[in-house]
């Protein structure tokens, strides 16, 4: 099959598949064991003899570990379809989430690299979370699933790294969440990341940011349809809580000038307002129904947002030491920082704090911000400036 | 403001700068502009260099050479480092840019073990005599900026850097003069501090001892 006949993209990694890696389970933060676990992970390009050109790629929120290239599945569903505007559609939705940035010749070079990416632990896109079954009852944990930290899903990231037969990663790399992993990868485990790249991330959630994790969770809990989380099998599921949730987090990923400029106060198809409750009234209002509506149809599990931000919410690059800067003591990675103007998630003065304690610990720092409208959505969106400093980083830091 | 310009006409004074550091040497260049320093100190010199930067366009063009920048205010970034950190600390054509030049001059005084300071001279007979015929702020080749729209707001000549160091007790270890003929800057000999159009000085103060 040729992938550029078919999607019209050029470089593209191609058919890809999802691998399962099962093992015994780890001792999590909270001081239990828990086990088995299940990690959904892909890889693209291949391991060189000493194995040192690895690079994990760690995802945000709700992410997955589909990274680049397409699912056999998916691209007969491409070529099945005839409508133009559909296949397009298609081709932009199926293809991995950083395709632009996984392949070869591009920065994340698949000719020269081995990159992986993996699903975190409590996600649900094929690792152990609250919708898989528990071996010991048979049905879904739901919320007896335990409760998980960043360090726990980066300590399944180093099992599958270590099953994979990589000691030490070239470069770790992430965005917003997963920039959070980068973090602590470099603080638990020094020796491993030879170099980090972490976007608009935080080593400490701030408590605006809590606030919205604990409303979003509310919103998810409080659905008529949760069941205390064992809405498994249910007709109804919990689509409202977990679309409002979804709602909240897209507000924050804009920011205010690009909700000016996109929307602005304009109506949705339609020269005045209806004054009911039964239409919507504002663009704005339109766009953010759509993404609730489109989370809930990918079927991303409502108990997993509720793991994964009380992860977000617990993190803590510190934890374990008296300062930011003694906890990075240790690490021997370089690192490359950014933020973007308008992000207000985690926003410029949060980046710089983590970066400020990497200079006191006396680490190799690249730190810039990248100037744009688009708030924290720019990590997907300002590609070509940030795809430019990926790319030469790694290639004029790294060794291989 | 053009700050490309400025720092492409100020790159034939960079060799001047370079002689007076010592290779295999730490080094942290404060107002890198686009790394092109940096990038000789790496290449030449074999240093270990750090940069600060406050415009992002100029940080990206020195993260995608490969270097290690600090996008901020120079205060903001330097406050990180410890007591004589770095061998030398540079302040190339920066000083009569920033909003408290005496305060980042004691700041580079104490992570830097020797500072290399290099600036327009405002005092040169050349920018003398400009004022003193037209009577109205001069543009040279040095100085191209009209007043109301340049990134130099504290000018100050080679006496007044002289008295500043006076001032706070600042050990001036080299100074020398040069003047840009053509394309390229010359070293001068005679009476240089009053014909420099461009001035390099090489200072240090040691800590002050804490009781």
């Amino acid at each position: 099959m040729n992938i550029e006949e078919i999607t019209g993209k050029k470089n593209n990694i191609g058919i890809v598949e999802q691998k399962i890696f099962s093992f015994e389970g780890i001792t999590l933060d909270s001081g239990i064991f828990f086990g088995p676990i299940d990690v959904a992970y892909e890889t693209y390009g291949k391991l060189n003899e000493d194995h040192s050109n690895a690079i994990l790629v760690c995802h945000a929120l709700t992410g997955d570990e589909h990274l680049a290239g397409y699912h056999k599945e998916d691209l007969d569903a491409i070529i099945a379809e005839q409508d133009p505007i559909q296949k397009k559609r298609l081709v932009r939705k199926l293809a991995g989430w950083w395709d632009d940035m996984i392949g070869p010749g591009k920065p994340f070079d698949t000719d020269k690299y081995f990159v992986i990416g993996s699903n975190v632990l409590t996600g649900c896109h094929g690792t152990t979370g609250p919708s898989s079954i528990d071996p010991k009852t048979g049905k879904p944990y739901g919320l007896r699933f335990p409760i998980v930290t960043m360090c726990d899903m980066v300590k399944v990231q180093k099992k599958l790294c270590e099953h994979l037969g990589i000691e030490k990663l070239f470069c770790v790399v992430g965005g917003s969440y997963g920039g959070m992993h980068v973090l602590d990868w470099t603080v638990h485990y020094p020796d491993c990341v030879e170099l980090a790249i972490i976007i608009a991330s935080t080593a400490q959630v701030s408590p605006q940011a809590m606030a919205f994790d604990e409303i979003s969770r509310r919103a998810i809990m409080n659905d008529p349809y949760f069941n205390h989380g064992d809405y498994y099998g249910q007709d109804k599921q919990p689509n409202y809580g977990t679309q409002t949730a979804r709602m909240i987090g897209h507000m924050q990923y804009l920011s205010p000038e690009a909700m000016q400029l996109k929307w602005g106060r304009k109506l949705q198809d339609k020269d005045k307002p209806d004054y009911s409750w039964d239409c919507v009234e504002y663009e704005v209002e339109s766009y953010l129904n759509y993404q609730g509506k489109i989370f809930t149809e990918r079927k991303f599990d409502a108990n997993s947002y509720l793991y994964i931000t009380k992860a977000m919410d617990y993190f803590d690059a510190k934890h374990d030491f008296s300062s930011l800067a003694k906890a990075f003591k240790a690490t021997k990675a370089k690192f490359l920082c950014i933020s973007f103007s308008t992000d207000w998630l985690f926003p410029t003065p949060e980046v710089k704090s983590f970066v400020k304690a990497l200079r006191r610990a006396g680490k190799d720092v690249a730190y810039t911000e990248i100037e744009t409208d688009k708030g924290h959505d720019a990590f997907l969106l300002e590609f070509d400036t940030l795809s430019k400093l990926v790319k030469n980083y790694i290639e004029k830091n790294g060794d291989i | 403001m053009d700050n490309f310009n400025s720092e492409r006409f100020f790159t034939d004074t960079y060799k001047y700068l370079l002689n007076y550091i010592e290779p295999n040497t730490k080094v942290i260049d404060l107002g890198c502009g686009t790394g092109n320093l940096m990038e000789l100190l790496e290449k030449d010199k074999n240093c270990k260099v750090q940069g600060i930067e406050i415009e992002s366009p100029l940080v990206q063009k020195c993260v995608n050479k490969g270097l290690f920048v600090y996008n901020g205010d120079i205060m903001e970034g330097i406050t990180d480092f410890q007591n004589k950190r770095f061998d030398y600390a540079v302040l190339s054509n920066v000083l009569q840019a920033l909003d408290k030049p005496k305060e980042v001059l004691e700041e580079a005084l104490r992570v830097g073990k020797k500072v290399i300071v290099s600036f327009p001279n405002f005092g040169s007979l050349k920018v003398r005599l400009k004022l003193l015929f037209s009577g109205k702020m001069p543009v040279t080749k040095e100085l191209p900026y009209t007043w109301y729209d340049t990134p130099n707001i504290h000018f100050f000549t080679v006496f007044d850097f002289k008295d500043l160091c006076k001032e706070m007790n600042i050990e001036i270890l080299d100074e020398l003069y040069l003047t840009k003929t053509g394309n390229d800057f010359r070293r001068l000999h005679i009476f240089p501090n009053i014909r420099g159009d461009f001035a390099v000085f090489v200072v240090k103060r040691e800590l002050p001892i804490e009781e």
